[in-house]
């Protein structure tokens, strides 16, 4: 009878040499394709988001947009990044291979130029919509001036609707950049207002030299409306010139 | 070992050259919105006015007129012909349509006139006062400003309706000039009439009819007292 041959130790151990040599490569491979794959992710987001970024760019910039156009373009570049996003960041484990392999190392700087170039159109969308923003709510006061003749009551309602405006205005806080839109707003709103309370003075006096001045001086106080219309021209011409330096 | 992951180059982004604020912002034409509506001379002040021509009538033998004199100069940067300018606004002043209706003539001196008519640098007509844009023409106390830009081009909504530079002349000379003589701003009477001289037809027509002249419910003058 013959007994089974048992393997050697020696080859025994070559087998595991083998298979644990083989599991490494397994596992090294494996760590690699799920690195590459998780920055292939983080770069495809980044990247995704700065062509985004872009297109938005051009798109509040051309002169082929209409206005709502360009206000959602320049809405959209505001949302897609945020000064708290962590672009091109992989974590630790993976990172490693940008230290290892040059390809690796030059694929995650062109992720980080990306996002560089993401974050800094991120923030003049930003700017940007927040001097719009604090213009509307600047209009929106604004809006309430505008008289309706047709109302009997107008003459009357005019002057509370001043009052509450000048106001009003005096409340808002905006960003620096508005500051001189609002004070000027604020100032020729008032003289409406006032203007108004010397109208009324005038008419109960019946008094035609003091009417007619009144009346006259509700004229230019109205007309000095015109005055808010040039700051702010002023103000976004900058708002706009710098949004396109910082986007160019 | 290439990853051919990651793309390097960024979009190319073309834009326009210049930025109009108006694009972006409804200021401008939130601002235009706003006027002062044309309020009706209450019944004490028409009967005062009414008391004072009578009596200026009663005074004044028959065809015999006022003359008002204004001189004329310039402020900023003037790049039209002021001949030209002078020689327009008087005719516009004396036009048997305009205010020369009320009995009044206009004289242009050198120096001293009751006015003083200004074609004013766009730019410089704030500098009269706070109150007045450099988009329009404006009137301050003794100072009738007409301001270059509208003189030599009208208005995006004048151009649009199809008036001419002309009457957009008379118009605007008239209007301001009107300031002087006493008038505040006044409203469209109604759909498809004239407009008043006095309405800011720059800046909307309310549903009138552009007209450079002076209409018979606006020739009176406080100012001269007639």
């Amino acid at each position: 009878m013959k007994m089974p041959v048992r393997p050697s130790k020696l080859s025994q151990n070559k087998r595991l040499l083998t298979i644990g040599g083989l599991l490494l490569v397994m596992g090294f491979t494996g760590m690699w394709a799920t690195g590459s794959e998780q920055w292939r992710t983080l770069s495809k987001d980044t990247v995704s988001r700065r062509n985004q970024a872009d297109a938005n760019v051009k798109a509040a910039l051309s002169s082929e947009s209409t206005r709502g156009e360009r206000l959602e373009a320049i809405d959209r570049l505001a949302a897609l990044s945020s000064p708290k996003t962590e672009h091109c960041k992989a974590d630790w484990w993976y990172g490693w291979q940008q230290s290892v392999w040059p390809a690796s190392r030059d694929a995650a700087e062109s992720c980080r130029s990306a996002a560089r170039r993401l974050m800094a159109l991120g923030e003049a969308g930003r700017d940007l919509k927040q001097y719009l923003d604090d213009e509307k709510a600047i209009i929106a006061q604004l809006v309430h001036l505008k008289i309706d003749s047709k109302q009997s009551k107008w003459q009357t309602q005019a002057s509370d609707i001043a009052d509450n405006v000048a106001d009003n205005l005096a409340k808002l806080t905006v960003s620096a950049s508005v500051k001189p839109v609002l004070t000027e707003a604020t100032t020729r709103v008032k003289a409406i207002s006032q203007a108004w309370q010397a109208f009324e003075a005038a008419s109960k006096k019946k008094d035609r030299t003091a009417y007619e001045k009144a009346l006259a001086g509700l004229d230019d106080a109205y007309a000095g409306l015109g005055a808010v219309t040039d700051a702010s021209d002023g103000q976004l011409k900058d708002a706009l010139e710098e949004f396109k330096k910082k986007t160019s | 070992m290439s990853l051919g992951l990651f793309a390097t180059s960024t979009t190319s982004v073309t834009v326009g050259s210049t930025v109009n604020p108006a694009d972006y912002s409804a200021m401008r034409e939130t601002i235009k919105q706003i006027s002062l509506p044309k309020i009706d001379q209450p019944k004490w002040l028409k009967d005062q006015i009414a008391a004072e021509v009578a009596a200026a009538g009663a005074k004044r033998a028959p065809g015999a007129g006022i003359t008002v004199t204004y001189d004329v100069t310039t402020r900023g940067a003037i790049t039209s012909s002021l001949s030209e300018f002078r020689l327009l606004a008087n005719q516009t002043l004396n036009d048997s349509r305009g205010w020369a209706r009320m009995n009044v003539s206009f004289t242009e001196v050198s120096s001293g006139g009751q006015f003083t008519l200004v074609l004013a640098e766009a730019s410089q007509v704030p500098t009269f006062s706070s109150a007045c844009s450099s988009e329009y023409s404006c009137r301050v106390g003794r100072y009738v400003i007409i301001n270059q830009d509208r003189w030599q081009g009208a208005t995006p909504s004048w151009n649009g309706g199809g008036g001419s530079l002309r009457d957009y002349r008379h118009m605007v000379v008239n209007h301001e000039t009107g300031h002087w003589l006493g008038h505040g701003h006044r409203s469209c009477g109604g759909a498809g009439q004239a407009a008043p001289v006095m309405q800011q037809q720059s800046i909307d027509l309310q549903g009138c009819k552009f007209n450079p002249w002076p209409l018979a419910s606006e020739l009176y003058s406080p100012q001269l007292g007639i």
